[in-house]
Formats: C-alpha cells, structure tokens, sequence
C-alpha cells in the first residue's frame, strides 16, 4: 500500500544495467492496479455525502487516498516509459529480429510496440531511400574486414555472391557486414 | 555562489522552479576541470549535454529527449510542476529539473521521513502501525515516505521533522572529515534530497551545509577519479551518493576516451614494414 510495492517495481529497473530490461515484472504491475482499486473504494467511502470544503479529517484521509493513487500512476508511467525507451534502443543497436533472450522479457503488449516501432521506422527510412541503422558509429574505412562466425551459406551483396562459410575471411563493404555483425554471425578482424 | 542562499534564505516559499540550489557554486569548481567534465556534469552541476553518447548516464539521453516529449498528465491537486521547456538565459546551463518520468527522482522521494500530524485522519490507518481505529490521530508521529510527507506538508497537513541524515551528528561527521562520511550505502540520494527538503523544513542552515559537504568531498573524489583504473572499484566509490558517482564515471570514461585519443594516430601511420618480423639469423 501506499506505493511502496510500485517503489520496489521501480527499483528493479533501475538495478539492471544501462539498456538491459528485466522481465517485465506482470503480477507486481497487476498488484499495484490492484491497490490503486483499493486506494479508490477507500476514496470514495471517505468522500460520500460529504462536502468538499470542509478539512475535516475524513477530507485529509481521503486526500492522502488520493495522493498514492496519483503517486502509484507515476511510478507504472515511468516504469512503461523507462522499458518502451529501452526497447526503442533495441531496433536501432540490436535490429530488426531480437533475439530470444530478450523477446522472453518482453510482455506481449511491448512485443507489438517493437513491431509497430520497427515498421514505422522502415516506412520513414523506404521513403528516404536510406539505412539509417547502419554506421551508427561513423566508421573510418568503408571495406572492413570481416571473419564469419557461423554458417551463413550463400549471400548475394550487391552484385556478387559470397559464400559465407564457417571461419573464412572476407573483405566487405561495412555497410553489407554490419547486419551480420550486429546479430553475432560475424566478427570484425582487427589487426 | 553566496548569491543562492541569501536568496533562498529571503522567500519562505520556494517553488520546484528555483534554480538547483547548488548549481551556481558547483559550476565554478566544474571550470576548473578538463573541459569534457563540464559538457558530462550530472545532476548537481546541470549542464547541458553536448555529446549525448559519451556521457553515458542516464540523465544525459533523458535531458536531450525530454525537450520532445513533455506532457504531464493533469492532476487535481496543483502542484507545482517542473518547468516543462528549459529555461533560457544565464541560468540555462544550471538547471534541469527531473521529470516526471525520472526514476531516481522517484526514488529519492520513496525515503522515509518522520513527520508529526496536525490533523487527523481518517481511512489511512495502515500508514501508522501501532494505530487500532482505521485513522491517524492529531499529534501522531509517523514514518511517511517523503512525497506523501511533501504534500501533506504544503497544506499545513503535517509538519516535517529534520532526518537525521541533517542533523547534529551528521554535521559532526562532515565537520571531522567529510571525504569519510558514507553517503553510498546510509543515504545514496542526500543531496537530491537535501535541495528538496530545503524549503519545507525551518532549519536555514541545510543548504550551506550541502554545499560545505560536497566541497569537501570534491576535492578528494576529484584526483582519486581521474586516476581509477577502470575494472577495479576503488572502496571510496561505495561511500559516493548517486550524483557523485555519475560524476565519477564521467571522470573515469573521459579519461579512457583521453587515452585512446593520445594513441589515435600511432595505429593509422604505423609503416607495414614494421609489422613484418625481424629476422634473428643472419646467416
């Protein structure tokens, strides 16, 4: 009560690292809507048949009633805006695929958000006619070199095909590598 | 600096939009340092940010987002809500004030504070334990989060009693050697929580005290920081509150980003013929 179980979802977020979530915590999300229901009835039999100006007691009980209801919001508001932030970062560092790790700490509705946000990104990047995703780091070389990871098979970049086996050496353009790289499929050599 | 408090100490009434009571004096110490401290000075020094990645604290990416996305929902109660366009002018660079969204803000205002009540009320008996009727007695003395103690506090509900966090011994502590205090582990939001309390209690001798304790504690934090290695957490960092922490990592990573940037240039010109292997036998 008294937004002390919202203080602790709080709490949780805030001990993961910068751009790491938490799974998304639903029984305390649903514990706190549920106290806020309690805050309200409590409101409501304080308020019946009284008139507001009065400050009697019943007014400063109702008042406080009050006050954890707004603070109670703002801590789940936060808690929804802190993840959504987190998730937006996520298109842009992670892609456009998450990994399943990270899907698991997502709840449904966060699920449909990244979808809705990638897709709103793609349509504003289709009609720039440009990968804004790539080269988030302004890279000093255009070709790098590359080692692939894992079995990719046949790629076709641009206007050639590149077998991409296990442990061969590439030399491609940064703007081809980077997809892979961000996914972990591959790995940039450096001297 | 001594401007700031005359000026608090003046109006009884100080309202969230005062200027971080601590900005102007602690901006002064910041000119003094390498010029990326100042562009990544966390919260107590409230400068914009230039750079958002670098900072790499939280406050930094939330500062340049919170230009765009401003609204608070509205509330019955009127409080004073924090400006929601930053201001301009000369006191720009000192002060942003947390947002709505800001969850250490949140969880500043989560500390326990012990108030006594003028008033009673009804319906509230879980916030007093030892209470057997569903209400708070007049003249009650109880242990209520800060927010709740702030609003009650605004409308003559409650009055607030200094925490111990303020008082005679704490002073003692920062008196005899204030690098020592432990504010990490007893009280990691001390001095958020020192400006915020400020002006709801009577004690006028809080805001000179903050910024003493701080001062003290600068100095030393500022040589130790730009010298800690990074992997290791040297002891003194468990001891920082979270503004001097932020301001501690922003120390650290600014001196890694110096070091690469000493040594930028020698992996680009470095001549082929060095990388080769020298022959050993010169037969």
């Amino acid at each position: 009560m008294y937004a002390r179980r919202a203080a602790q979802l709080l709490q949780e977020l805030s001990s993961c690292e910068e751009g790491q979530l938490p799974p998304f915590n639903g029984d305390k999300f649903d514990q706190v809507i549920r106290e806020c229901e309690e805050h309200s009835r409590q409101f409501q039999s304080l308020i019946r048949d009284k008139d507001i100006e009065t400050k009697n007691e019943d007014h400063y009980g109702s008042f406080i009633h009050h006050l954890s209801i707004i603070r109670n919001k703002r801590c789940l508001m936060a808690y929804m805006y802190k993840r959504a932030e987190v998730i937006q970062s996520y298109r842009w560092y992670v892609g456009r695929v998450l990994p399943r790790e990270i899907q698991d700490k997502l709840n449904f509705s966060e699920q449909e958000y990244f979808k809705n946000y990638c897709s709103v990104i793609d349509s504003y990047m289709k009609d720039l006619d440009l990968d804004l995703t790539v080269d988030m780091v302004p890279p000093k070389d255009p070709c790098v070199r590359v080692r692939v990871l894992s079995e990719i098979g046949e790629v076709s970049l641009g206007d050639h095909a590149v077998s991409l086996t296990k442990d061969s050496f590439h030399f491609l353009r940064r703007t081809d590598a980077e997809p892979f790289i961000s996914q972990g499929l591959m790995e940039e050599f450096v001297e | 600096m001594n401007m700031q408090f005359l000026s608090l100490k003046r109006k009884e009434k100080t309202t969230l939009q005062k200027p971080h009571p601590l900005g102007l004096g602690l901006s002064c110490f910041i000119l003094r340092s390498s010029s990326n401290f100042i562009s990544i000075h966390g919260r107590i020094g409230q400068g914009r940010e230039k750079g958002g990645k670098k900072a790499g604290t939280d406050f930094g990416t939330q500062a340049l987002k919170r230009r765009g996305k401003r609204s608070f929902p509205s509330q019955i109660t009127s409080l004073p809500s924090p400006n929601p366009y930053p201001p301009t002018g000369i006191g720009a660079s000192t002060c942003t004030m947390p947002g709505y969204y800001d969850i250490s803000d949140i969880l500043m205002e989560d500390e326990a504070v012990s108030v006594v009540f003028h008033v009673g009320a009804n319906g509230v008996g879980l916030l007093d334990p030892g209470t057997e009727t569903n209400s708070v007695e007049k003249g009650a003395k109880i242990d209520l989060p800060f927010w709740l103690a702030h609003e009650l506090c605004r409308r003559r509900a409650v009055s607030i009693t200094i925490p111990s966090c303020f008082g005679q011994k704490m002073k003692k502590d920062v008196q005899a050697d204030a690098a020592c205090v432990d504010l990490g582990t007893r009280y990691p939001y001390f001095y958020e929580f020192g400006c915020k309390l400020f002006p709801l209690v009577g004690d006028k001798s809080i805001g000179p005290f903050l910024r003493h304790t701080f001062a003290s504690r600068y100095k030393e934090m500022l040589s130790k920081s730009h010298t800690a290695s990074l992997n290791a957490i040297p002891k003194f960092v468990l001891r920082l509150s979270k503004e001097e922490y932020q301001l501690f990592e922003a120390a650290r990573s600014s001196m890694v980003e110096f070091k690469k940037w000493r040594v930028r240039d020698l992996g680009l010109m470095k001549a082929t013929i060095l990388g080769h292997k020298r022959k050993t036998d010169l037969h």
